[in-house]
């Protein structure tokens, strides 16, 4: 599993994830993505290149989001595929952490409602 | 009268993590040649997941573990059976996540998927192991 981060503004950072996460995938990415949620205001998390997501890559995914909102922030998960997506709306994370399909449409959930 | 066709597969891992990797190839290999649609392959594919990694990481005392896939009368199914403790993880509870995020207790996730994703679940503890079966009805 990778991850890759790109500072898009000050207080936004884009995270690019790649690969399956499960169990193995989760505990590769997981150290470098709280200490992310834990400097950065605003994640946009891109998912494009997750292939599958089990219940331990989405306990790394909320820990993160629950980091990022106690600093005033907001997480804002990118363009999941078919699978991974139906994984979220199973489980109601995506009532917990907002889905986009594009940079754009994650830029403007951004914004304090 | 058309015979009545039956596929079947099986592996057998040891209650290791790193196993998990080498599950996960056997069940996409088997998925690649059997008739089955996409989605359900791979929302089986999280069942498979969740209910291994579950033993992995509470089945104190299990040693090894046994994966067997069969198709058959429509039906598609994926039995795990472990030699640990007996456990029943129909008896944990689950649903859907529904606290404010700084509330919510990640826990259960697993099972919802697994209730989510199968038309049919059973657990029987026998010969000193826990089977649990998790099917679906496949489309023809």
């Amino acid at each position: 599993m990778q991850l890759e981060s790109e500072e898009i503004t000050g207080e936004v950072t884009r995270v690019r994830l790649t690969g399956t996460m499960d169990l193995a995938g989760a505990e590769e990415i997981g150290l470098r993505l709280s200490v992310l949620a834990g400097s950065r205001k605003y994640l946009l998390v891109d998912l494009e290149g997750v292939s599958f997501l089990s219940s331990m890559g989405i306990r790394g995914l909320l820990g993160a989001a629950k980091t990022v909102l106690r600093r005033g922030g907001k997480m804002v998960l990118i363009k999941p595929n078919a699978t991974v997506e139906k994984v979220l709306t199973a489980t109601g994370c995506d009532g917990l952490m907002p889905i986009a399909g594009s940079d754009e449409e994650a830029l403007g959930l951004l914004a304090p409602a | 009268m058309m015979p009545t066709s039956r596929l079947a597969d099986q592996i057998a891992l040891h209650n290791d993590s790193r196993e998990i990797a080498r599950l996960d190839a056997w069940y996409r290999c088997l998925a690649e040649d059997w008739p089955l649609p996409a989605m359900l392959v791979a929302e089986m594919r999280v069942c498979l997941h969740e209910a291994v990694t579950n033993i992995v990481m509470h089945g104190n005392g299990c040693r090894r573990i046994w994966v067997a896939a069969t198709l058959e009368d429509g039906e598609f199914a994926l039995s795990v059976e472990d030699d640990g403790p007996p456990f029943d993880p129909l008896k944990i509870s689950s649903g859907p996540l529904a606290a404010p995020l700084l509330d919510v207790a990640i826990g259960g996730l697993g099972m919802h998927l697994i209730r989510s994703f199968t038309d049919r679940l059973a657990y029987v503890r026998r010969q000193e192991r826990n089977l649990l079966t998790m099917a679906r009805t496949v489309d023809v």
